[in-house]
């Protein structure tokens, strides 16, 4: 006989970006259609013709000595997803062994071994201890394990590697595991530090604005890079009433393909993206007309704004009309491994504040007439039910998650 | 209806040589690799070290020139694997095939070699290449073969340490089991730099026997899309889990029990334990279940592959199982825990 599969629900969201610690201060920015994007101050960038970017200037306190930016903004934004949660699990300590992390990075804790690479290059030498520490926070399942450590989480750790769809990735397998009743709850998410290494690459593929970031705007010409943490805490259905716990959101379906056209440039008519989105409708047996709002991926890029708008146009022809749709990179910037879970726990505060978020920078010449990209600031809405979330990356994959606000 | 997922194929690319040849060496116990005294840029000793140098890559991609090296381990070992399968690509009919990987230390290369030449304060911008940038992305392997061979379903990478080989089997037979892919390129890779190997051997204790590098792959497929095919499958995975340490052999009995598997109806074992101390869960877990089996640990003779040791213990208990016969691969995870998977010849 087949187990029934358990429903996963959402009840609480952490989040650290240029705009401050806590979700609050990023909704704050949305609200006002405020964008964090100034000039690069966090390392000498004069040698680019253009230096912006979304930076978390005041960096939350480290929790162990040499702790990169990344790292502790992921802790910090931990200490919010968690706060709910964190003393029930004092009381019902067996319920730790129930908690899983699952988190994606593109980069990870970068900044302390890039230096350790160039001495190496101009003649090597001994290596220090702090070379080896360096080099052991670097690798990619560092964030996980101090997260999973400063949650006492005693359930499974995963990391994914798919630069800007990571942490999007993470929530599905994060999903994958509750289903599967491997944990009853997982901490899942991503994070990604500003650093001279990731910029310097956006740079040389060409990927950066050299005026600003306008999404789904005709005169967009690059994205802006960005920098911070994002997770949700997901449950079963059962495992967050058994705690008390009132969900934001069910998380309905994901799907996640691959363009398999080029290694750095999306397929020109969205043909992946179209097919993850497929598969998320499919698995959360709902069609387009049920959905209310999409939050784009929308970096800003000439080919993934067009590509997207080309995905959205097919799978939404089946709808009677075109949702509204909308970026946050021009506000945060392109946070690369967080930037899926950021976008998640902002679709979370739109269905609590039933408000859709906007496009911030765009909207005097829109990728398609007629739609709706939400210039401006956040507008109020009603009957915000349902969320299609869509992000692309490197290596030419694609995610799409559908959310359902709680109670619809 | 649940979909069955069989083993159709499996590929190796490994410093003992790739392909079946590779694997034929590797079984037989080849001669271990020589030592290195000081590695190259970082004056530490490391002795033994299963490197891949200079190697006549089966070459068989026109733009294989652009690849990077970690890329290419993943690229070639899969090579192998869709040849075991008979799977021909690219063939539009082959198009929702997807590719999951997993990796420990992932493109550390590029990364470094990035840092040392496009972020030199001295250089300027004029050595920052997009070339080299392409290959600073952990999921550049899975992308590269999605792209070589048109496989356009499921594609992911798993970067959870030595255990993300396991994880990324799992996640491939998953995605096979969910309907979204017919068959799933999956399994591990490593490229070992030497900041990350001096780094290890500076660990109490080091590992043993030997670090190496390299690509273990296996394609998964639904039984029914093998039999369309007249594809007959090497093993079918009947089940696998995951078994975090605290639930220890309790987790290993409900996983027997619940896949309709008496220990007794368990040929052989197969391990991936990169430590001593993963290697005595992993025994202890079988004593627990009764299981008296010495495990066969593939690392004796291939060396730690990190994030391939996983793939490589199912690819040596798929050749080991005689018709009919059933197996169990323990691989060790994160944090002690277990990744199981029981295979049927």
């Amino acid at each position: 006989m087949t187990e029934p599969v358990p429903n996963v629900v959402i009840t609480d969201m952490g989040l650290v970006t240029a705009a401050g610690t806590g979700v609050d201060a990023s909704w704050r920015q949305v609200a006002a259609g405020r964008t964090c994007i100034g000039p690069v101050k966090t390392f000498d960038a004069s040698v680019f013709p253009t230096a912006i970017g979304a930076e978390l200037i005041q960096q939350p306190p480290a929790r162990q000595p040499d702790d990169e930016r990344s790292v502790r903004m992921l802790l910090a934004a931990g200490d919010e997803v968690a706060a709910g949660l964190i003393p029930w699990l004092d009381e019902h300590p067996e319920e730790r062994d129930q908690l899983g992390v699952v988190l994606g990075t593109s980069q990870g804790a970068i900044l302390g071994v890039g230096d350790v690479h160039r001495r190496l290059r101009r003649g090597g030498g001994q290596l220090k201890e702090s070379d080896l520490h360096a080099f052991h926070t670097y690798r990619p399942g560092y964030g996980t394990e101090r997260l999973a450590q400063t949650l006492g989480a005693r359930g499974p750790r995963s990391t994914v590697g798919m630069v800007c769809v990571s942490s999007a990735m993470a929530l599905i397998q994060a999903v994958e595991l509750i289903r599967n009743g491997v944990v009853d709850r997982v901490v899942a998410g991503g994070f990604e530090g500003f650093s001279p290494f990731i910029f310097t690459g956006f740079f040389c593929i060409g990927a950066m604005t050299k005026t600003v970031c306008r999404p789904f705007d005709q005169r967009r010409d690059g994205t802006a890079l960005g920098e911070g943490a994002a997770l949700l805490l997901l449950e079963s259905e059962e495992a967050a009433a058994r705690r008390g716990a009132e969900p934001i959101a069910v998380f309905e379906g994901g799907g996640f393909a691959a363009d398999a056209v080029h290694m750095t440039a999306p397929d020109r008519e969205g043909h992946g993206l179209e097919r993850a989105i497929r598969q998320a409708f499919g698995e959360a047996r709902r069609s387009p007309d049920q959905v209310q709002y999409i939050n784009a991926h929308g970096t800003g890029t000439p080919y993934n704004d067009s590509m997207e708008c080309q995905a959205f146009s097919r799978v939404f022809a089946e709808a009677e009309t075109m949702p509204p749709l909308s970026s946050l990179k021009s506000i945060f910037g392109h946070t690369l491994g967080a930037a899926g879970c950021l976008d998640a726990v902002l679709c979370m505060r739109a269905f609590q504040e039933q408000a859709l978020p906007p496009t911030v920078n765009s909207g005097e010449a829109p990728e398609v007439e007629y739609w709706d990209f939400v210039p401006g600031k956040a507008r109020k809405t009603a009957g915000l039910d349902r969320i299609l979330s869509t992000n692309a990356a490197f290596g030419g994959n694609n995610t799409a998650l559908i959310f359902r606000r709680w109670g619809a | 209806m649940p979909i069955d997922v069989v083993v159709s194929g499996v590929g190796l690319m490994s410093w003992a040589g790739e392909g079946p040849e590779g694997l034929a060496t590797l079984l037989g116990g080849p001669e271990p690799p020589p030592d290195e005294e000081v590695e190259e840029g970082v004056s530490v000793p490391v002795g033994r070290i299963g490197r891949i140098r200079n190697h006549p890559f089966s070459m068989r991609y026109d733009r294989f020139g652009q690849i990077d090296t970690f890329s290419r381990y993943g690229f070639i070992a899969t090579g192998h694997a869709l040849d075991s399968a008979g799977i021909t690509a690219p063939h539009e009919s082959l198009v929702t095939g997807g590719v999951i990987f997993g990796t420990g230390y992932g493109c550390q290369e590029a990364n470094q070699q990035f840092d040392q030449f496009s972020l030199d304060p001295a250089v300027g911008l004029r050595g920052a290449s997009p070339m080299m940038f392409k290959g600073t992305v952990d999921n550049a392997p899975a992308g590269w073969v999605a792209v070589a061979y048109k496989f356009k379903g499921p594609n992911a990478t798993f970067v959870s340490g030595p255990g993300a080989g396991n994880e990324a089997v799992m996640a491939g037979a998953a995605a096979i089991r969910a309907g979204r892919a017919p068959f799933v390129v999956t399994g591990g890779l490593e490229r070992l730099i030497p900041l990350q190997i001096a780094a290890c051997y500076r660990e109490d204790p080091a590992p043993a026997p030997f670090m190496a590098e390299g690509a273990a792959t296996l394609v998964l497929e639904s039984a029914a899309a093998a039999k369309g095919r007249g594809h007959a499958p090497l093993a079918r995975l009947v089940a696998s889990t995951r078994i975090p340490a605290w639930r220890g052999v309790t987790g290993l009995v409900d996983f027997l029990e619940r896949a309709g598997c008496p220990p007794g109806g368990i040929a052989q074992v197969g391990q991936s334990a990169p430590t001593p101390d993963a290697a005595e869960h992993c025994s202890q877990l079988l004593a627990g279940v009764g299981l008296a089996h010495e495990p066969q640990d593939l690392a004796a003779r291939a060396g730690q592959m990190v994030a391939a040791g996983g793939p490589l213990a199912l690819i040596g208990l798929t050749s080991r199982l005689a018709a009919g016969e059933r197996g169990l691969v323990l691989g060790a995870g994160e944090a002690d825990e277990t990744f199981v998977f029981l295979l049927e010849k």
